[in-house]
């Protein structure tokens, strides 16, 4: 049976508004996709023009160069982010030791020893523990590491550098462990196999074999994790104090790039002053080092992955 | 919450839609996807000075909750993508091809067949991105969220104070009363979060192995 003429019309005309729809979608979803890189771009550009204004009030050698950061003083400020990047790495390079061979061992046992059971156990644990709000790390270390560590050793202050790096460490531990798990259970099985069949025992399967296997993928996950330890702002600004420092001293109160913007936003320093620029500055300098450490983890894994 | 969980659920679908399905293999969707993995990896206190630079000061919304939930949306929005990506990926394309082949338009299988079968991947991610929203602080920090309110803000417009805030403004405090408070502070927030946890991990678990 043929359809009348007012249903052919009524189908014709459904169809051009189906027409006009299937074109106007991928329109509207490619810019709503457009809005994470107009997210990046604005972050360029605000840093960037910010920052700007900063340096025309500071000169750009002082700041890369100069070792005393003391925005604050009233006779005559002084802005050198060399103490806040050391106060930085120090706090990364604990957190650095503490979690690459926790967060490297938990994924071998993971991928390597642990039965089907303690696997489903351990999985969402550590997913639980990478969902922890940090400002949860931040009380935890200066309520409990800190005092703790204070009873083992006196010379420890209230705020010192040693306390939060360890829990920045703790932090990312399940970032490491995870990703490294990924990359040594996507190690095909008959390599693992093809070593065992050769009498080697489990322990140097997973040293020998597996370790090397997935070496990229592990060490981009430590890149990944150093760069959010690097950006990490809310342990360091609880825990570590707020004096910027150029030297080696763990033991005391150190200040972090993260921590400064902190401090700075929380007090009220007026729009348009210099200091208000400088958290520009830093956040800036900050952006560019995590960047540097992604691009570096996307580098890795890809330059020297094993093809299988 | 009222502003990020719609905002960023939108946009992140949305972009997952275009470069699951509608992207081709061209610079800039490859350019898209490498933005968005850097995205993830900025940290949250830039956000914070991108949140204080344009939503505060350049569209003047002032220390709102509008402006903090767009700081917030845009903070999460790479962790939507990626989990609403993995999971229209896990579509089987048997149902696609079934869908095209009976005379549906590209836009009434996504809208009909791909959307709900994604929909439980969707929000896993969704749920455990707001969780992570709900913790955050250092943005807050930057925008200038006050620490004292004594009224509940009455629109999206007004000013307020944030749970994590109270925290971190009550253990940074020397006496020891503030620490007690805080720590109770800590027990609701981490309640909040271990059961938006749970309900993610029920929702994955029982649609997990649908096909």
């Amino acid at each position: 049976m043929r359809p009348s003429v007012q249903e052919m019309i009524a189908q014709s005309k459904g169809k051009k508004s189906k027409k006009i729809i299937e074109k106007i979608i991928p329109i509207l979803l490619f810019l709503i996709a457009s809005v994470s890189v107009l997210t990046t771009i604005g972050i360029v550009l605000t840093l960037i023009v910010e920052t700007f204004t900063f340096f025309s009030r500071v000169s750009f050698f002082d700041f890369i160069t100069g070792t005393t950061w003391l925005p604050f003083s009233n006779k005559e400020a002084q802005y050198g982010i060399l103490p806040l990047i050391i106060g930085t790495l120090k706090i990364t390079a604990i957190a650095v030791s503490v979690a690459v061979p926790i967060g490297i061992g938990a994924a071998i046992y993971l991928s390597e020893y642990a039965s089907e059971t303690v696997r489903r156990i351990v999985k969402p644990v550590l997913e639980i523990l990478a969902g922890v709000p940090t400002i949860v790390y931040g009380f935890f270390a200066l309520t409990f590491v800190t005092p703790v560590l204070q009873g083992l050793f006196p010379e420890i202050k209230i705020f010192n550098a040693i306390s939060p790096g360890i829990v920045v460490g703790i932090m990312i531990i399940p970032m490491i462990a995870s990703l490294s798990e990924d990359a040594m259970s996507s190690v095909p099985r008959q390599i693992r196999d093809g070593a065992l069949a050769m009498g080697s025992t489990k322990f140097e399967v997973a040293i020998k074999v597996i370790l090397p296997a997935a070496l990229s993928g592990i060490v981009a996950s430590v890149v990944l994790a150093v760069s959010r330890a690097i950006g990490e702002t809310m342990i360091v600004s609880l825990a570590a104090g707020s004096t910027p420092r150029f030297d080696g001293d763990f033991t005391g109160s150190i200040q972090t790039m993260t921590s400064y913007i902190v401090q700075v936003s929380k007090g009220d320093a007026g729009y348009g002053t210099t200091i208000y620029y400088s958290i520009y500055a830093v956040g800036f300098t900050l952006f560019i080092f995590t960047m540097l450490m992604n691009i570096l983890a996307t580098y890795v894994s890809k330059r020297f992955k094993e093809e299988y | 919450m009222a502003v990020v969980a719609p905002t960023s659920i939108i946009l992140g679908v949305g972009s997952a839609i275009y470069l699951e399905e509608y992207a081709k293999k061209n610079r800039m969707t490859s350019f898209i996807r490498t933005n968005i993995s850097n995205l993830a990896g900025v940290p949250s206190v830039v956000f914070g000075l991108l949140g204080l630079t344009i939503f505060v000061r350049a569209l003047s919304l002032g220390n709102s909750v509008l402006a903090a939930g767009f700081t917030m949306s845009l903070l999460i929005l790479p962790v939507i993508i990626v989990a609403a990506q993995e999971a229209i990926r896990a579509v089987p394309n048997e149902l696609r091809d079934a869908s095209l082949g009976m005379g549906a338009t590209k836009w009434q299988t996504i809208v009909r067949i791909i959307l709900p079968a994604a929909i439980p991947g969707i929000l896993t991610g969704s749920i455990l991105a707001l969780s992570r929203a709900i913790g955050e602080t250092a943005p807050l920090i930057v925008i200038g969220v006050p620490v004292i309110i004594q009224f509940l803000p009455a629109g999206v417009m007004d000013t307020f104070t944030a749970l994590p805030m109270q925290i971190y403004d009550w253990s940074s405090r020397p006496q020891q009363e503030f620490q007690a408070v805080a720590a109770a502070g800590i027990i609701v927030l981490m309640a909040v979060l271990l059961t938006m946890n749970s309900i993610a991990a029920l929702i994955r678990n029982k649609f997990q192995k649908r096909y």
